[in-house]
């Protein structure tokens, strides 16, 4: 495979490509089997997946079920021992890691439970940071405008360890959407939370997300959580079923 | 439809380039957002040091060398000297001019002084407008009166003339003196020529005339025995270049002189503190090295966390490396700058501190360093840190969700293995030593894998023990033994940086020690000669009356040397050697017992039983080289009106610069009984008490007496400021060992934080904490005080050996001073680094350490 071509299949799918594909993610047969102390141990087993764009969708399951290990391969983080996932129109497991990346980029955003904001960073910095690594120059403006949306106009010069483990959330929230992205996957977004807090935060991320009528993908154990969605799916020793 | 390949890949570059030129804005971005988050300091601390070090230590070696070479070069008279038993061809001087050197040229020879009846054998010199060129002249308008420095030689008409020129002929400044046939006034007393050298026993009094009258005294004439000198001084590109050239047109009774040539001693301190400078300021830089490796391992790890996110956002492999890359080579450069900055500024402050006992001459900095201290910013600190950062691209995304992903470590060999090549090459590129070099790699090789072996052993012995040891240190052991590798690496690290130190430490004291003893205080200033043997009585009780500090007499022969073998010398010697020096003038022979102080026999024996009648001699064994000369041949020599022979029964080394009497040949004694002797004698006068020598010279008219106080302080002054260079390049050690300690301390510290704060946690109280601790830290600092110790002992005792050719003798105090020492300062300093732990709230640490 050539530049030219390497590139051409790498190159993003553009919005209106995407609003003509109602099935945004399609994940058929997906095993996952790793190595643990030289024996194989199946983590996910023959899971079959279709999200539609603008859906809500939770996955719900107990610690170890698989379903962070799912997010990871819907994702693009990793590759499934088997079988094909589709991402806008693309078959990411027929990427590689850069060419994953590219699609990240240009159509993914993440919250984690543990927040991932990087520690030298400030919150405005954090949260420019996706658009810088598009290149875009309107990268802070955005960043100032969407801190303030969500409540931290006050807080933006202020590094990870001067805010509470909420507002350090809401700047994960903020970076998510500001590259106004077709997927956000969330990682137990609350599960480090108090129940205030958690719940000022998902209101957050459902009001952001259907604000950008972004296509959601929620990973919890908690069911209140997980009741806000669309759909339920539930995730038990690797395997997926309907709720 | 699918473009063209070559117009594809015109795009590709394209989309490559506009990639490039995105990180290129994006990463100095992110590396001013991480500094001013602090993350940097350990790094930027660690590459500071290595450059203002390296920087520091460049400029002021530069300087004191350039001044140290200037004041050493003085003793010559140039930066470069051709002697010449014949007329030195035009050509010489002219190809020197073209090069852009100052040339002067003297003209000497032995002749006959006239005044009224009297007549005097003196040494002539006769020198050109131009000399001297390094140095001055000194010179007194009365007998042993104040002496003052001059720029040039007499004008035309006048006669310097040594003090004894004036005793032996009762002459008077003012007065005229017949030299050949012209007449010329007596205008001032010479004492010190710059470029005299090594002739101390020219027993003839020296005058100093200018070049312009040489041709009218009509003294030389075509086969007059004169010796010729042209000096030249400049550049040291362009002297480098006309001694290339001065040796390949080099004409037989022709010699290349330079400072190792006619001052040994001088020339040997200024290589030794040479190489002394070259390894302390290598020793620094590698110290720095270690701690730039140490904070750019720590750098990387905390940054598995930021390339994982990177990458889930949509960075891709190459672009995580670009990045860093990106940042390395900004952080170079600005610790290039910086530590530029900073070393210039440090060696300007200790110039100026030391400024009393500096010669004013000094000169200002020059570029060199600047330009090595940026470079090696890059090298030192791409290539300590590059292998830790190249394992950054290598971080999954999937870390964003499973924490315990660490990227797969890179290959040990691919790591030592660079840092390894990388040191060798720094370490041989500062040394332009090979030996220097491995003697230090294989020491600090084998006592490291020693050490590693020793402290695995120490550590299992702990684990077995461990049930016994009291409860409440059994936690912090527990610690220290689950950070084994760390531990291990840790006390290596510190094991290294004393051994580092202490070589340095070591080295230098021997060496200050040896500079302090090669000319004492009260070395010989003054030498008499001619003493007959009659006098010899007189002349010891007047100097004991008169309190002089004189050193023993010894008697001299003059004899010339004719034959080896039989042979003339003439055949017997190679062509290069014919014009030698020894074979053209007698030769001062002497007797004597024993070996004198500083000879040492290198072939043969003293006075092995011989048959009686026989005469056997001693040879000094550079002379005995030139001239081809074996224990075992027999010597003929020539004095006054008869042949002699002796036989080879030892060579020795002699040091030429020691200041007290030396020969050539020394035979058994009684073996010259029948030859006409005087006698030789030095001694230390206090400058104040000179007048005393008036009484002398009036008692015993027909002795020589030689000042040698000019010279003397010279060399002296020479030795003091290698040796405060040498003190002053320690300090800049010191503080790069102190950095180094706290950047090994710095690299573990997060997970001791996080430890302390959970143990705190638990209910453990600060007193235990403290303790746990303090054993820590001063049980790695204790081992790594002996590390250290073996490894100096082993690197000095080679290095003494093999490059500065010193005696080694163990260090006996180290081995219980180092490990306390090291235990009580590493310990304190781990006490300190680590205070958060016992000040703070430990959820603050948690929290902190979490994000």
């Amino acid at each position: 495979m050539d530049h030219a071509e390497a590139l051409a299949r790498s190159q993003p799918v553009t919005m209106s490509k995407l609003q003509m594909e109602p099935r945004l993610i399609v994940a058929e047969g997906i095993n996952k089997i790793v190595d643990v102390a030289g024996q194989p141990l199946q983590i996910l087993y023959d899971i079959n997946l279709t999200v539609s764009s603008g859906e809500t969708l939770a996955v719900v399951g107990s610690s170890g079920s698989g379903k962070s290990t799912l997010l990871g391969l819907l994702a693009g983080l990793d590759l499934p021992t088997s079988g094909k996932i589709n991402i806008a129109g693309q078959k990411i497991t027929e990427l590689d890691e850069d060419q994953r990346a590219e699609v990240r980029a240009r159509h993914i955003g993440f919250v984690f439970q543990s927040f991932q904001l990087l520690p030298n960073l400030t919150a405005i910095e954090n949260v420019s940071l996706p658009l810088e690594i598009l290149g875009r120059k309107d990268a802070f403006d955005k960043a100032d405008s969407i801190l303030d949306h969500v409540g931290l106009g006050e807080r933006k010069p202020h590094y990870p360890r001067q805010l509470s483990g909420g507002e350090q959330q809401r700047v994960a929230l903020a970076r998510a959407f500001v590259t106004r992205p077709d997927i956000l996957f969330a990682d137990e977004p609350t599960g480090n939370l108090d129940a205030e807090n958690g719940t000022m935060v998902a209101d957050l991320l459902f009001q952001l997300n259907a604000e950008n009528n972004t296509t959601l993908i929620l990973v919890t154990h908690d069911p209140t959580l997980a009741s806000r969605c669309g759909r339920r799916v539930g995730m038990d020793s690797g395997k997926l079923f309907s709720i | 439809m699918r473009s063209p390949g070559g117009n594809g890949f015109r795009k590709a570059l394209q989309y490559l380039s506009m990639e490039l030129a995105q990180q290129f804005r994006f990463a100095p971005r992110l590396l001013w957002r991480e500094w001013k988050g602090g993350e940097l300091t350990v790094l930027m601390l660690a590459l500071l040091i290595a450059i203002a070090s390296h920087t520091a230590i460049g400029h002021f070696t530069d300087r004191i060398s350039r001044a140290m070479a200037f004041n050493a070069n003085n003793i010559i008279g140039g930066d470069l000297v051709l002697s010449s038993s014949r007329q030195i061809k035009p050509a010489v001087g002219e190809r020197a001019e073209s090069l852009g050197l100052e040339v002067a040229e003297v003209q000497r020879f032995i002749t006959v002084l006239n005044v009224g009846e009297d007549i005097l054998l003196v040494a002539v010199k006769s020198v050109s407008d131009a000399y001297p060129l390094k140095g001055t002249l000194r010179v007194t308008d009365e007998l042993f009166g104040p002496e003052r420095s001059v720029t040039k030689g007499p004008p035309s008409g006048e006669i310097w003339v040594e003090s004894r020129v004036l005793h032996a002929l009762q002459l008077e400044l003012e007065d005229t003196i017949q030299l050949g046939e012209k007449q010329f006034r007596v205008s001032r007393i010479l004492t010190y020529e710059p470029d005299r050298g090594n002739s101390f026993y020219s027993f003839n009094p020296r005058v100093m005339i200018s070049e312009r009258d040489l041709a009218d005294t009509g003294i030389v004439q075509p086969g007059s025995r004169v010796w010729y000198r042209q000096m030249y001084a400049g550049q040291s590109d362009s002297v480098a270049s006309m001694q290339q050239w001065l040796e390949q047109n080099q004409e037989p009774g022709q010699r290349i002189r330079t400072l190792d040539d006619d001052r040994p001693a001088v020339s040997n301190a200024l290589k030794k503190a040479q190489q002394y400078m070259g390894l302390a300021s290598l020793v620094a830089l590698l110290l720095a090295a270690v701690a730039i490796a140490n904070s750019g391992r720590h750098y990387s790890e905390r940054h598995y966390d930021t390339s994982a996110l990177l990458r889930c956002l949509g960075c891709k492999q190459n672009d995580i490396l670009w990045i860093y890359l990106i940042q390395l080579c900004v952080l170079a450069l600005v610790g290039g700058l910086l530590g530029n900055i900073l070393g210039w500024l440090a060696q300007a402050g200790l110039f100026a501190f030391v400024s009393d006992l500096l010669p004013k001459n000094v000169p200002a900095a020059s570029w060199k360093p600047v330009l090595s201290g940026t470079v090696l910013s890059f090298i030192v600190l791409l290539g300590f840190t590059l292998p830790s950062v190249l394992r950054l691209k290598s971080v999954s995304p999937q870390r964003v969700l499973r924490h315990d992903l660490a990227p797969l470590p890179l290959s040990a060999r691919f790591v030592y293995g660079t840092s390894l090549i990388l040191i060798v090459l720094m370490m041989w590129f500062y040394t332009r030593n090979l030996t220097l070099t491995l003697s230090i790699i294989a020491g600090s090789g084998i006592v490291m894998l020693i050490a590693a072996l020793v402290i695995s052993g120490l550590f299992r012995v702990i684990v077995f023990w461990l049930p016994r040891f009291p409860v409440k240190l059994r936690v912090g052991i527990r610690n220290f033994l689950r950070r084994r590798r760390e531990a291990i690496a840790q006390t290596m690290a510190f094991g290294l940086t004393i051994m580092a130190m202490l070589v340095v430490v070591l080295l230098r004291t021997e060496l200050v020690t040896t500079w302090q003893s090669t000319i004492p205080e009260d070395a010989p200033n003054h030498f008499v000669l001619n003493i007959q043997s009659s006098e010899t009585e007189d002349y010891v009780s007047f100097t004991q009356q008169k309190k002089i500090k004189a050193d023993r007499l010894y008697p001299v022969i003059r004899g010339r040397l004719t034959r080896v073998n039989g042979n003339a010398m003439v055949e017997h010697v190679s062509k290069e050697e014919r014009s030698n020096e020894s074979l053209n003038r007698e030769l001062n022979l002497t007797w004597s017992e024993s070996v004198p102080a500083d000879n040492e026999i290198v072939d043969g024996g003293w006075w092995p039983a011989i048959a009686s009648g026989q005469t056997s001699v001693s040879v000094e064994h550079e002379l005995a080289k030139k001239l081809s000369i074996k224990i075992g041949d027999t010597l003929t020599f020539f004095t006054g009106d008869r042949n002699w022979e002796a036989t080879v029964t030892s060579l020795r080394t002699v040091k030429w610069d020691n200041f007290n009497p030396n020969f050539y040949m020394i035979f058994n004694p009684g073996s010259l009984d029948k030859l006409p002797v005087t006698w030789i004698n030095s001694f230390f006068l206090e400058p104040e008490r000179k007048k005393v020598l008036v009484g002398l010279l009036k008692q015993f008219p027909s002795l020589t007496l030689l000042e040698m106080d000019a010279i003397l302080n010279q060399v002296k002054s020479i030795i003091t400021q290698v040796m405060l260079a040498v003190e002053s390049i320690l300090l800049f050690v010191l503080v790069a060992g102190f950095i180094v300690t706290l950047s090994a301390i710095q690299s573990t510290m997060n997970d001791r934080l996080r430890e302390g704060a959970l143990v705190r946690t638990l209910g453990a109280s600060k007193y235990l904490l403290r303790i746990n601790q303090w054993s820590e830290f001063a049980g790695m600092g204790f081992i790594a005080g002996i590390i250290g110790v073996a490894g100096a002992e082993i690197i000095v005792a080679v290095l003494y050996h093999r490059v500065f050719e010193l005696t080694y003798t163990p260090t006996w105090w180290a081995w219980i001073l180092v490990p306390s020492a090291s235990a009580l300062l590493i310990g304190l300093a781990g006490i300190y680094s680590s205070r958060r732990i016992l000040n703070e709230p430990p959820i603050n640490a948690l929290r902190d350490l979490r994000v």
